[in-house]
């Protein structure tokens, strides 16, 4: 009994500094930022910092169109990914899982945009997408499926497309490494049992395959919903957000608030709103996972 | 009920991470009325280093140094600089660091505001604004007092004005020591190809010589230039200037919705919609615009001299800049510039007296920053544009020569730059609104009142 309780006590001593970094480099910076955001604070005027309530709050939902526009386009952004990224891992996985010549290579290679730095994943894309001397638009026209070169960075509704499918490039092998690992836990006997009955393979995929993929599917969703709906740099090094707002997403619009108006309550306020929109998320995507078992 | 709650806590986790980017620094600066302290101080400072020099101990001074040039030759001119400085200073260390430009802002306030800030720097034209309002400047006043005591001739050497772009109230904040600027390069071969004789002096002279340019060679676009919002801004930084308008009138009120401004957003309409620069510009960096000039797919280039383009054996013979423009609100051609400077940016430096020298030896030293380090600005002692570097200097002595002499600042109509600039300027609401005329909307007033609110708010915060 004694040997238990010193056993334990060691366990949380070695708790103890993993415990302190979280503390100090997680949750105090964010309880400090909770508290700024009830201030007016300013990186222009310091010492002149108050408190104000939740006068930023009221300002934000009542008179900012550009939190509304923001908030709409990454809920759009963060859900389009998730369901592009799940469709077609769910897909990839299924491939990948079937016994054929080359599977390692192909494993590896679908893990490549996970692995590729975000800059030079955007210099790269940049480069692809240009009007003029991009390779994509050159092969289209060359093959002659486009007349003139498609402007995939220029107007409202492209840009959007286009960032957005960057995205689900670049999360789709955490969905399909994820996915294809739990398709490789689910005991042979299963689909073998199901071939004696006389199921198919489409009736084995939905009847045995998703079922059994409910738990992995449940945390791969929820992370990669707040994985794009916190989303930075990849439309940052893109688009900065532009052309004239138009992919402009909640993180970039708290960090140009941040640094660039200098008004750091305001932009603490609207990160607390955006913690507020992922739970509500989060709850959505649990409640739906929930009726569905 | 516990997945849900870990759910959550993952969610939570998350977002604090942004939090905690917003739960920087936010205490008060420790004292508002730093200048004075300096000054109150600076006997007791001065002693304190005379002892230190008697006691041979060695004053450290960070310098964090842009890269106001190409890599690998600037930062190699800007550190053997200090290196001379080292030498001929054995009492100071001064500690060179090249800084990128990549989110510079970001690294100089973390760092600033965290107490781990440089020394000395020189960084974006506003930036020592920014900071001196949040009290984190030195002022570098004792050495303009000293040169107008002692009647320096670096006064008479200085461009007309560029001392008090950097004044707040009664301080000089910075010293400028380089000057940025904007032009059109253009191909002479494709001009004489279209007929082109006589350069535009106008806009509408300009829009004149594109509409000859695409009608003669529709495969060439007639212009490119970086529409990107920090581009976008830059046009419009150009054309406001060029037609002696501002966001802000003399008297710091919002000028932002200004007939004159709107004639600025017609100037880009009318780039737009006939088709005079290409079709994506509103996507482009300033990459993407020099590659199209420099691959020939564009008869004129808008942006920042480019050196590269003038000493390209394909291109260097072939090449010319356009004469300075003026707006139809102007009365005569006007150009924009940005005053570059150096600061002290550790208000509470103990070796306020080795700043305070090493910035003024920078200033006065700088030539090699321009002859070696080929940093492609102008400089703001005149006696360095008559080195024998620029006679074979083509650009450099082209954009002294042709468009120095019309440079206005950019804060226009205010001489110096004002503590909103910062946020005008950052924003980029003058980019913003080009950017919108560029998507396709040309409701030009309702574009210009969207952002007019921005910047009444900008000068209201400044006002308390």
């Amino acid at each position: 009994m004694q040997k238990k309780k010193k056993s334990k006590r060691l366990g949380y001593l070695m708790l103890l500094p993993a415990l302190a970094v979280i503390l100090l480099i997680q949750i105090y910076p964010f309880l400090d930022g909770f508290k700024l955001s009830f201030t007016n604070s300013n990186l222009l005027s310091p010492g002149k910092e108050k408190f104000i309530g939740v006068q930023n709050y009221i300002d934000i939902l009542t008179k900012d169109k550009e939190f509304y526009s923001s908030l709409s386009f990454s809920f759009i952004y963060a859900i389009s990914i998730v369901v592009f990224s799940y469709v077609l891992g769910m897909l990839i996985a299924a491939l990948l899982n079937m016994n054929m010549k080359g599977r390692g290579i192909y494993r590896a290679v679908i893990l490549m945009p996970w692995v590729i730095a975000p800059m030079v994943m955007a210099a790269n894309w940049l480069w692809l997408l240009n009007d003029q001397f991009g390779l994509i638009n050159h092969v289209l026209m060359e093959l002659k499926i486009i007349e003139k070169p498609i402007l995939f960075l220029t107007t409202r509704y492209m840009s959007r497309f286009t960032v957005t499918m960057i995205g689900v490039w670049k999360n789709l092998p955490f969905m399909t490494i994820t996915l294809l690992a739990g398709m490789q836990g689910i005991p042979g006997e299963l689909y073998e049992a199901a071939r004696i009955d006389g199921g198919g393979k489409i009736k084995s995929f939905f009847y045995i395959t998703l079922p059994s993929l409910r738990s992995v599917s449940k945390v791969s969703v929820t992370l990669l919903l707040i994985w794009a709906f916190n989303g930075f740099e990849n439309i940052f090094l893109l688009t900065e957000g532009g052309p004239s707002g138009n992919t402009m997403v909640l993180p970039i619009y708290a960090y140009n608030t941040a640094f660039f108006r200098s008004k750091m309550g305001y932009a603490s306020a609207a990160s607390v709103l955006m913690l507020l929109c992922m739970i509500v998320l989060c709850l959505i995507n649990q409640k739906f996972s929930r009726n569905n078992e | 009920m516990k997945k849900r709650l870990s759910m959550l806590l993952a969610a939570s986790a998350a977002v604090s991470l942004l939090l905690a980017g917003c739960g920087g620094n936010s205490e008060p600066s420790e004292d508002k009325n730093s200048e004075e302290k300096v000054n109150t101080e600076s006997n007791d400072t001065q002693k304190k280093e005379e002892e230190e020099k008697e006691s041979g101990e060695t004053a450290k001074i960070t310098f964090w140094d842009m890269m106001w040039g190409e890599a690998g030759v600037y930062d190699v001119a800007a550190e053997a600089l200090v290196d001379q400085y080292n030498q001929e200073n054995p009492n100071v260390k001064v500690e060179y660091q090249s800084v990128p430009w990549d989110n510079y802002y970001q690294t100089f306030l973390t760092a600033i505001t965290s107490g781990t800030g440089p020394d000395v720097a020189t960084a974006g034209s506003q930036t020592p604004m920014q900071f001196a309002t949040m009290g984190e400047i030195m002022p570098l006043t004792p050495i303009v007092e000293k040169w107008q005591s002692e009647k320096d001739p670096i006064l008479d050497d200085m461009m007309e004005g560029i001392l008090e772009t950097n004044k707040l109230e009664d301080e000089y904040i910075a010293l400028s020591w380089q000057c940025d600027t904007r032009i059109f390069t253009y191909r002479t071969d494709m001009f004489k190809e279209a007929g082109i004789e006589k350069l535009p002096s106008t806009w509408e002279e300009l829009l004149d010589v594109l509409r000859t340019l695409k009608e003669k060679n529709p495969d060439v676009f007639p212009l490119v230039t970086a529409g990107d919002l920090g581009g976008a801004q830059n046009i419009m930084m150009y054309l406001t200037v060029g037609n002696n308008v501002g966001p802000v009138t003399a008297d710091a009120k919002s000028d932002f919705t200004s007939p004159k401004m709107q004639e600025c957003l017609e100037f880009v309409a009318a780039l737009m919609d006939e088709e005079l620069i290409p079709e994506a510009t509103i996507s482009y960096k300033d990459a993407d615009a020099q590659k199209l000039f420099y691959s020939g797919q564009a008869a004129i280039f808008y942006g920042a001299p480019v050196i590269g383009f003038f000493e390209d054996e394909n291109l260097k013979d072939n090449l010319d800049i356009l004469d300075p423009l003026q707006g139809p609100s102007a009365d005569k051609p006007q150009t924009v510039y940005w005053a570059n400077s150096i600061a002290a940016y550790n208000k509470d430096s103990e070796n306020a007296q080795a700043t305070l020298d090493f910035v003024e030896w920078w200033v006065k030293n700088s030539k090699t920053l321009f002859t070696e380090g080929k940093c492609g600005k102008t400089p703001v002692l005149k006696s360095i544009t008559t080195d024998p570097y620029y006679d074979n200097a083509v650009l450099e002595k082209l954009v002294n020569e042709k468009i120095m002499p019309t440079f206005v600042h950019a804060t226009e109509p205010i001489q110096n730059f004002y503590p909103a600039f910062g946020q005008i300027n950052g924003e980029r609401y003058l980019g913003n609104a080009a950017q919108k005329v560029l998507s396709g909307r040309r409701d030009y007033e309702a574009i210009l009142e969207e952002d007019n609110g921005n910047v009444e708010a900008a000068l209201e915060l400044q006002a308390e």
